[in-house]
């Protein structure tokens, strides 16, 4: 009795999902996911337009600054690492709430530190929110979008990210020099809060993740007549086409003939984000050093995230009509060679604006295309488990141009010795 | 940036990998008939 998706007296809510219209309800969920996704891009990216500012005030030298970038990054690692498993235990739309709420209180507070540790402390528990949302909202926009839409929807939504950070510089540029760099973490602070608010009335928890534990069949009921029917038979049966997972989701990475897949997408996902950050964070360098304005500078970096923003959103569209390796293959190829092609045209701004809207177009094909696969390869139980567990290498590829500079620094100075 | 540009390079190797990896565990499933991981199934 499982053919008919609905008014039968079981439905499949697999089926309901996968072979329906995407319908304005779980359009809503996709959007309340991306507007927190649209937070976390313009709060991760605020300590870096306000650090100038704050070591004015407290009289520090900008290079001391390393600690502080550094402690947001550290904070959302652990962030994805704890909260994709707490959301597998305890439902997405709980953990997103705790998270965002955790982004609310800590960037508010970060407005009022008075000392370098009082600022890592609170980037620290601000990043375990930024990063702990992250393994939630992909999970519940890939639970909620129909299996044809699937990768799509989760690139989409993930653009989010990279359009928060422009938008967010672009507001962080009006806002400190008339209201002052407190302002940005004021404001980036209770729009997250009230944002928690939208989502404890609106979001729904997923429906999938609520009959894989088989917690709650009324809210089951209560979210089907919400989002598709609302004549369900009262006795109606609901069932999803998974099981669940026993134990610790983390172990089941491993398991079932899924260790070499998890394997395997780390990599590209550490080098992705590595190239990405080292690409933003060394170009203004390098065309400084070249003899280009400061004001050139910012126009030629912005094109690194218009590039993202439309490699991300359409990578996930291109993968379902091509397929995985037609994709994401060109793209780190070709993200490689417009890093290459950077590095000779510095000279020259239409060059270099280019070459790294290229960068950041290609590079958002693979590093969101590698997103929706860890969106899509794994069960319902585990999925927020293995979106999480990819974060802390993407974050560790985020971290490595300091390690590389540092090396790159020591090589330099025993050549000069020598 | 050519040393950066590697990093592209090893990720590409990798994606190939996924990929055969991919094929292999979907090829495995739809022998099995199982319904369990309809989710890879994209």
């Amino acid at each position: 009795m499982t053919d008919a998706p609905h008014q039968s007296r079981e439905v499949n809510i697999t089926r309901l999902i996968d072979d329906g219209p995407l319908t304005r309800f779980q359009i809503g969920v996709i959007v309340c996911c991306a507007l927190v996704n649209l937070f976390d891009g313009a709060d991760t990216q605020s300590i870096g337009v306000a650090a100038p500012f704050i070591a004015d005030e407290f009289g520090i030298e900008i290079a001391n600054f390393k600690w502080i970038f550094s402690s947001a990054l550290v904070g959302a690692t652990l962030g994805a690492a704890t909260f994709g498993p707490l959301a597998d235990r305890f439902g997405r739309k709980t953990l997103l709430i705790v998270a965002t709420i955790l982004i609310g209180i800590f960037t508010i507070l970060t407005a009022f530190a008075t000392s370098v540790p009082m600022l890592i402390a609170f980037r620290v528990l601000a990043g375990l929110g930024l990063g702990g949302a992250t393994p939630c909202f992909i999970a519940l926009t890939s639970e909620y979008a129909p299996a044809r839409f699937r990768a799509a929807l989760v690139t989409v939504m993930w653009a989010a990210f990279p359009l928060g950070g422009l938008t967010g510089g672009l507001l962080n540029s009006y806002l400190i020099p008339t209201m002052g760099w407190r302002a940005i973490f004021y404001i980036g602070g209770v729009v997250p809060l009230l944002i928690a608010v939208v989502l404890a009335l609106f979001l729904p928890e997923s429906i999938k993740f609520l009959l894989a534990r088989a917690t709650d069949t009324d809210a089951v009921r209560r979210i089907v007549a919400r989002f598709r029917s609302p004549g369900v038979s009262p006795d109606a049966r609901f069932v999803v086409d998974e099981e669940h997972l026993p134990g610790t989701p983390v172990r089941h990475l491993f398991t079932e003939g899924r260790m070499p897949g998890t394997l395997l997408l780390w990599v590209p996902f550490f080098m992705g984000f590595g190239i990405l950050t080292v690409v933003t964070l060394w170009t203004p360098a390098l065309l400084r050093l070249n003899g280009i304005s400061a004001a050139n500078t910012a126009f030629v970096v912005a094109f690194n995230g218009l590039g993202a923003v439309v490699g991300q959103s359409s990578a996930g569209r291109l993968i379902q009509r091509f397929g995985i390796l037609p994709i994401l293959l060109p793209g780190f190829l070709l993200g490689a060679a417009a890093t290459v092609g950077l590095g000779y045209a510095a000279s020259s701004v239409a060059l270099a604006a280019t070459f790294v809207g290229l960068v950041g177009l290609f590079l958002g094909f693979g590093t969101a295309g590698a997103i929706a696969l860890a969106a899509i390869i794994y069960p319902t139980s585990i999925r927020s488990t293995g979106v999480g567990w990819v974060w802390p290498w993407a974050a560790s590829g985020r971290s490595s141009p300091h390690g590389l500079r540092a090396l790159c620094s020591a090589r330099a100075g025993r050549l000069t010795a020598s | 940036m050519i040393v950066i540009a590697c990093g592209g390079l090893i990720a590409a190797v990798f994606v190939v990998l996924f990929r055969a990896w991919f094929v292999r565990q979907k090829a495995g499933l739809l022998a099995d008939d199982t319904s369990t991981k309809a989710s890879l199934l994209v």
